[in-house]
């Protein structure tokens, strides 16, 4: 197995690849992820893997489809690592989700108050349903996932964080069908389209199926050595890019993502 | 030359029984889906909401690969036979069934190991109750899980409804609330 050590901390743009703005992981994808890739990067429990794609949508060009913290929270983190922030372009589902929740418990609350102040006679009249309608976070929000990777332009990073959210929402044939139209916008826009989904949570099959589907898959794991930690970045798999595939020891500090030694298995 | 064949048919079958492999253990599934749950939960911006998600997406995740039969029109009686057979068994999940209607079945929880051995049994509660909506909505998605008597925690009483009102929509959300205290406890 080759070792290589980070001796130049910056990498020369090539031609027909993405950079993810983290010179070192750029490095360790031979420099940065082809056009029209899909991406799977699967997360195990404590691998941080959310910084590492916030930091990467500090890169430049990015959509930002959160499902898991809102738009704000999200600028939050980053201001916090003091890393600059571009124009990103947020696709914030969170936020929607939570306003659908909140709307409907909202109107539920406002015709009980109505209720309450009217009459029996009045109340007679519209008791013929029992409670009052109310409205639950009935969007569809696979239909926003697959619109929205529409709309991007081309050439640049569109990061799903994360696919969880929709595989708690719909069955997992749906979703599948609806990532393979979004790795299809993705082929056809020449950009690089990251999904991440937690590992050990949608089951082995699943997880083969997404990691089938990808071009990519990077893997990011916690090992316990002893009383410490130690977290793995993986090269799972890079498709007609054999070379590529490779694994990093990397730490969280405050710049971030830092990535300590490659080794490459080829 | 049929040797070769042979070989290669077996490599085959093999490869597709390692890929479609549904003998994953549940309870390691499970364990490993509640872990990422708690992980997400202490988390930064972690909420109640993703553990119960989290439970949602791994009952979707147990019946697509757990559940042969998706095809069958189901009558809620099937669903209790089959869920009972292929995942709580296996996961040593006891229930009592009350009731069972064409339409709704009440039950109560009388063991759950996942809520039993963790330290975390409030988070556990909330993704036992996901995996179950998540497990009944795949097969009735206009359905919905009610719980009663929230402060019996040791056998609360779930109501299965395959025809949901509005109203009990907003069961998940209240289930939530009424144990967020968990993020206080358990959390960040």
């Amino acid at each position: 197995m080759a070792r290589e050590a980070f001796i130049d901390t910056t990498i020369q743009k090539k031609e027909g690849v993405i950079q993810t703005g983290i010179d070192k992981l750029d490095r360790l994808l031979e420099g940065g992820i082809p056009e029209g890739f899909t991406v799977v990067l699967l997360s195990s429990p404590g691998s941080s893997t959310e910084i590492l794609v916030k930091q990467i949508a500090t890169s430049g060009e990015v959509t930002y489809i959160t499902t898991e913290e809102t738009k704000k929270e999200i600028l939050d983190t980053m201001q916090r690592f003091n890393w600059q922030i571009p124009e990103i372009d947020f696709v914030d589902i969170s936020e929607k989700y939570y306003s659908n929740i909140l709307q409907g418990e909202k109107k539920r609350v406002s015709i009980y108050e109505q209720r309450s102040k009217l009459n029996l006679k009045e109340l007679i009249e519209i008791s013929s349903t029992a409670m009052p309608s109310t409205a639950t976070a009935d969007e569809d929000f696979l239909a926003v996932l697959s619109n929205s990777t529409k709309k991007t332009p081309e050439k640049r990073i569109t990061i799903i964080n994360s696919l969880d959210f929709f595989l708690s929402q719909y069955c997992q044939d749906e979703v599948l069908r609806t990532v393979f139209a979004v790795k299809v916008n993705n082929m056809k826009n020449k950009s690089a389209l990251l999904i991440v989904m937690t590992k050990g949570v949608h089951g082995e099959v699943f997880e083969r199926k997404m990691e089938g589907l990808a071009d990519a898959v990077l893997e990011l794991d916690v090992v316990q050595k002893g009383s410490s930690f130690e977290r793995y970045i993986s090269v799972k798999k890079m498709r007609n890019y054999a070379k590529k595939i490779g694994i990093a020891r990397y730490v969280i500090d405050d710049s971030g993502f830092v990535l300590e030694m490659i080794e490459r298995i080829m | 030359m049929n040797d070769s064949i042979n070989r290669k048919k077996e490599h085959t079958t093999k490869f597709r029984e390692e890929v479609t492999s549904e003998n994953q253990p549940i309870e390691l599934w499970q364990q490993s889906a509640f872990d990422a749950a708690v992980e997400k939960l202490q988390a930064g911006y972690g909420n109640p909401d993703t553990v119960m998600r989290m439970g949602e997406a791994f009952g979707r995740g147990l019946f697509a690969q757990h559940i042969k039969d998706k095809t069958s029109t189901w009558t809620i009686k099937d669903w209790i036979a089959e869920i009972q057979k292929e995942v709580y068994k296996p996961l040593g999940t006891e229930f009592t069934f009350t009731k069972i209607t064409p339409n709704v079945a009440t039950t109560f929880m009388n063991r759950n190991p996942l809520v039993q051995t963790t330290h975390y049994p409030i988070a556990a509660s909330l993704f036992t109750f996901g995996a179950m909506r998540g497990l009944f909505l795949s097969a009735f998605p206009k359905g919905e899980l009610l719980i009663n008597n929230l402060r019996n925690d040791d056998h609360p009483e779930f109501i299965f409804k395959t025809h949901a009102l509005p109203k009990d929509k907003l069961q998940r959300e209240r289930t939530i609330r009424k144990l967020t205290i968990l993020k206080k406890e358990e959390g960040s």
